[in-house]
């Protein structure tokens, strides 16, 4: 199915808070994740002659090119390689930024669920959003991300693993658990 | 590296902790102002055609005003049974036009994860996500086969929207909308941009069936899909966060 113009403007603009969540997991910043939102639009227009519906629809297209800005970004500025290895996530023990998230809006929740999700590397944090946040489903975030399927998943199961690790102090302060 | 079963990461709480984190982040309204303004430059810079009368700005606004005025003048409702709800005319544009756009394609319109004929699953999982009730109902006795669920932007508003479509290819939307101060409540039948309307508002929100523009489906059709499913609408309880956490850790 091909869309014109119009459609294919109104179908990409509402994935606007989809890309700006993803953005400020990526990024750690406001206005960089804008930058960023912005850049990805601005290709994605460009390159809407390109775009087929039928694939996986426009979600995981449109995250595709944020995802490959965000890392050839990342590579020219930090000369850093353009995606981690799953060892090399696993090794990052601490985020290398603080976390700049805006914890006021989450009166609801503490701060230290936050902070962890926060803490977590970005590849994890990326498909985490996808999945829990933005309802992909695994072929999807594999198409996004350029991944294989089983490393989405074990994406998934180990990010579940270090958050689990890092809200035990929590739980035992709630008594969710046995000290 | 551990090993991974491939049908088994289905974890709520997981889900549940992330939402709570991020779903809230939304993009600021500057940005998607400057957003929209690229779309229609990048379209210009693209489509540009040479200048002609109609294609001044003026030309533009004066159809514009006929468009609203042809569209206001087309949405009618009739006052069944003693009963009259109104809902805002745009609001009733915006769901004919999220119905057309996701009909057009609703093998994708289905959350992840969730089989489609898990009608309670289905149900329970939109609730949960826009924190409202939703109407949900399967309509087989009436010959309609629901194709998907998923939430949808009706303007700016995120919705519950299923699809259901029938043998003939005929087409309905079941929309479930927040409640809002410009709502009545009752019982609206009608006909907005050609499509056939039916639908209620009541204090849980506005709940509303689109028909496809196919000259099987009338108001009354609808009218009568809206009274089979009015009972349908569930409302999921809200987890708390020491019982997203518990469940985590578990």
């Amino acid at each position: 199915m091909s869309l014109d113009a119009k459609q294919f403007e109104q179908m990409a603009l509402e994935q606007t808070d989809l890309l700006y969540r993803l953005a400020r997991r990526l990024t750690h910043d406001a206005s960089r994740a804008e930058d960023l939102v912005q850049e990805t639009f601005l290709r994605a227009f460009k390159a809407r002659n390109t775009f087929r519906l039928e694939q996986y629809g426009i979600k995981p297209w449109l995250v595709r090119i944020m995802h490959n800005l965000h890392f050839s970004r990342s590579d020219r500025e930090k000369r850093q390689p353009k995606a981690w290895e799953d060892a090399a996530l696993d090794a990052a023990s601490a985020p290398s930024e603080p976390s700049p998230f805006d914890l006021s809006k989450f009166d609801a929740m503490d701060e230290r669920l936050v902070h962890a999700l926060e803490d977590l590397p970005e590849e994890y944090k990326t498909v985490l959003l996808l999945w829990a946040v933005e309802e992909f489903s695994y072929k999807e975030i594999a198409h996004a991300v350029d991944v294989p399927i089983g490393t989405v998943m074990s994406r998934l199961h180990r990010a579940r693993q270090r958050l689990s690790e890092q809200l035990k102090d929590f739980a035992k302060e709630e008594r969710l658990i046995r000290e | 590296m551990t090993p991974v079963d491939p049908d088994s990461f289905e974890d709520p709480s997981l889900k549940q902790l992330c939402c709570n984190a991020w779903r809230k982040d939304c993009a600021p309204k500057a940005l998607c102002e400057r957003l929209a303004k690229l779309a229609s430059d990048t379209n210009l810079q693209s489509i540009r055609p040479p200048a002609a009368f109609w294609r001044q700005p003026w030309v533009g606004v004066a159809a514009a005003a006929v468009v609203l005025l042809v569209s206001g003048v087309a949405i009618y409702f009739h006052e069944p049974a003693g009963e009259y709800a109104t809902i805002n005319s745009q609001l009733a544009s915006d769901m004919v036009a999220r119905h057309d756009l996701c009909c057009a394609n609703h093998k994708q319109h289905q959350l992840a994860g969730i089989p489609v004929n898990d009608i309670p699953l289905l149900g329970k999982t939109l609730s949960n996500k826009l924190q409202q009730p939703v109407m949900v109902a399967a309509l087989p006795e009436m010959g309609w086969t629901l194709r998907g669920g998923a939430v949808c932007p009706v303007g700016k508003t995120p919705a519950a929207h299923l699809i259901f479509d029938r043998i003939d290819t005929a087409q309905v939307s079941v929309f479930s909308l927040p409640h809002a101060n410009n709502m009545h409540n009752g019982r609206y039948e009608g006909v907005v941009d050609n499509h056939p309307m039916a639908g209620f508002v009541d204090s849980r929100g506005a709940f509303c069936l689109v028909g496809s523009v196919n000259g099987s489906l009338t108001p009354a059709h609808l009218a009568a899909l809206r009274d089979q499913m009015q009972s349908a609408v569930v409302m999921n309880t809200p987890v708390t966060q020491r019982e997203t956490v518990a469940e985590l850790l578990h």
